[in-house]
This record gives structure tokens, sequence and C-alpha cells, in this order.
């Protein structure tokens, strides 16, 4: 179903558009050293209580409306034990939440990364007021991506939304992670 | 190679198709963007509206929404007209939407084949 880690990403980070973050911090590492992949999603959000945090990782259970069943924590859980690797969820009420995934790189179930640069830039669409900082870090190389230093070049009349500004952050963040991919070998 | 500096000229072009299209827009588009709608291929449709949107100047707008409710049924687009009324467009696919835009946003005529009375006839 999600046959790509930026799928996973823009689901994990919509949640967190959900819970009414204005603040967004997605960290992706892909290491071939460490043979590791891994997602983290950080947001000042209205957190979780202790109950709730057990609640999510069970596939039944939302705090949708609409349907009975959330599938996006679960889904996130178990792509860490599909590919050899860690899941970890911190919440706190009224504070924030912490979500990280780690895959083993080389396992055979671990999917492709997929287009992160849509997934960043749809996430930020889905409330253009928040600020979005994504990282994307390999063994040598590093590149970031915040909200506000395009906000300052557009102003108030441009919004991200539109289809050419929307277009080319996207293509400008996938350029970036393939830089940074290239410059390894 | 892309720089920030880039995106001072598309500031300007989006700034001038704004400026064409004079006042509000005649429809409102709202794409199911939950784990559902995602996972069953929200994001090519998503994308697809925009950019054809954009290329046409067809007077509407385009947003996300979280779960519709009909997860069996997603992709699903709605369209809201000027009175609020509102049409609901299922199993959706970028070849679909384009064709919808055509038919409902450009010509007004609701594209009934891809509706959701369709399926549930
Ligand atoms: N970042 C977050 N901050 C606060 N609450 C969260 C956050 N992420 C998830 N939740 C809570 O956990 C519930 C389960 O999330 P999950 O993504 O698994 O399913 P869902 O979002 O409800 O539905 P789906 O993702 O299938 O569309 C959410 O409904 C929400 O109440
Ligand atoms: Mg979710």
């Amino acid at each position: 179903m999600m046959q790509n880690l930026s799928m996973h990403v823009l689901d994990i980070a919509s949640n967190s558009v959900r819970a009414e973050a204005t603040d967004l911090h997605i960290i992706m590492i892909n290491s071939t050293c460490k043979d590791l992949i891994s997602i983290e999603v950080i947001d000042n959000g209205k957190g979780m209580d202790e109950e709730m945090i057990q609640r999510v990782q069970d596939p039944f259970f939302t705090s949708r409306t609409t349907r009975r069943i959330g599938l996006g924590i679960p889904f996130f859980k178990e792509l860490a034990e599909a590919c050899n690797g860690s899941f970890e969820l911190e919440s706190q009420v009224n504070v924030g939440t912490r979500i990280y995934v780690s895959m083993q790189k080389s396992h055979w179930d671990t999917p492709p990364l997929g287009d992160l640069g849509d997934a960043v830039v749809l996430v930020w669409c889905q409330k253009e007021t928040n600020h979005i900082h994504f990282d994307y870090k390999t063994d040598a190389n590093q590149f970031s991506f915040d909200s506000d230093e395009i906000k300052a070049i557009l102003g108030d009349e441009v919004s991200v939304c539109e289809a050419e500004i929307m277009m080319w952050c996207k293509d400008y963040i996938n350029q970036q992670i393939q830089v940074c991919e290239e410059e390894q070998v | 190679m892309k720089s920030l500096a880039d995106l001072q000229a598309l500031r300007e072009q989006a700034k001038k198709r704004l400026e064409m299209r004079e006042g509000d827009a005649d429809y409102r588009i709202v794409v199911g963007m939950a784990t559902c709608g995602i996972a069953a291929g929200a994001r090519p449709v998503l994308n697809t509206l925009v950019e054809e949107v954009a290329k046409h100047g067809y007077s509407c707008t385009v947003t996300q929404t979280g779960c519709i409710g009909m997860c069996t049924l997603e992709p699903i687009v709605e369209v809201y007209d000027k009175a609020g009324q509102k049409t609901t467009y299922v199993l959706m696919d970028p070849d679909k939407a384009v064709r919808m835009l055509e038919s409902h946003i450009r010509d007004g005529k609701i594209l009934d084949e891809c509706t959701i009375a369709s399926v549930r006839k």
C-alpha cells in the first residue's frame, strides 16, 4: 500500500498538521556507513497522553469520526519491524510529538525513498502558515530546507501553494537530495 | 542547478497569473489526503489538478483535506461551486482529473461517469 518512504513522511507529517502543529521538523538520515535509513518527525501540536500513545499503535484505534481504523502510525511501526529497525513515539499533551522510525538500509524490505520533495511541499500546503524544516543527511553531506527562507523571497502576495511555486520547491528539494547522494562517491 | 534566486522570477510569473484571475474563483476543489487517500493514489491526482489549473488558468482553487470517510472509493475529489453545491468524484486518477476539469470547471458540465452517484447505482 505504501510503496515508498515519502508516502510515510507525508502521512505522518499530516497527522502533525491535523494536531494543530505550527512548527514541523522532518529529519531523514540516509547512511551507507551505518547501513541505516531513518525518518523523524517532530511537531509542537496538541500531543497525546500516555494512554493514547499506547492506543494509537494499535491499528484499530483512531480519533477520527469518519472511520474507526487509523492506519498511519501502525503502518509506520510495521515498516520498522519489517526492515530490522526500531520505532519510537514520544508525546506530551500541549507540548508536541516526536515519532521516529529507523530501517536497515540494505534490508530487502526497505522501500525506496520516493518523491520526498513532493511530500514535504504537500505537507506545507496543508497549512501554508506553518513553519516546516526538512533536513536530509547522508554520511558526507547535509541539506536543509526551511519554509521561512522561501517565504522571505515570496513575500505576502504569492502563496507557496501556487502551482509554479509548489513545483519549483519540489524540484529544488529533490535536486538538493540528489546532490547529497552524488557527492558521496 | 536550481537556486533560490530563480524563485524571484517565478514569484513575478505567479503574480501576473493571479492578477488575470480577477475576483473570487468560481469553484473550490478539495482532495482527500488521509492515509487511505494517499495509499490509493491521491498524490498524483492532486498534482495533476494543481498543474492543469495553473496551465489553463481555470477559475478554481485546489486544496487538501483529511479523511472524507469512504476509504474504498479513494482517491476522492470534491468540487464546490459558488453556491456551495458539492459534487463528489470517486476512484479518481490523473486522467479522470483532467477530464473532470475540462468538463466541470471549463464547460460547467458535471462529469457523470466519475461521480459517487455513478458507482452507487
Ligand atoms: N503528531 C500527532 N500529534 C497528536 N496526535 C496525533 C499525532 N499523530 C497521531 N495522533 C493521534 O493518533 C491517532 C492515530 O493516528 P494514525 O495516523 O494512526 O491514524 P489517523 O490519522 O487517525 O487516520 P489515517 O492516518 O489512517 O488517515 C490520530 O487520530 C490522532 O488522534
Ligand atoms: Mg494519520
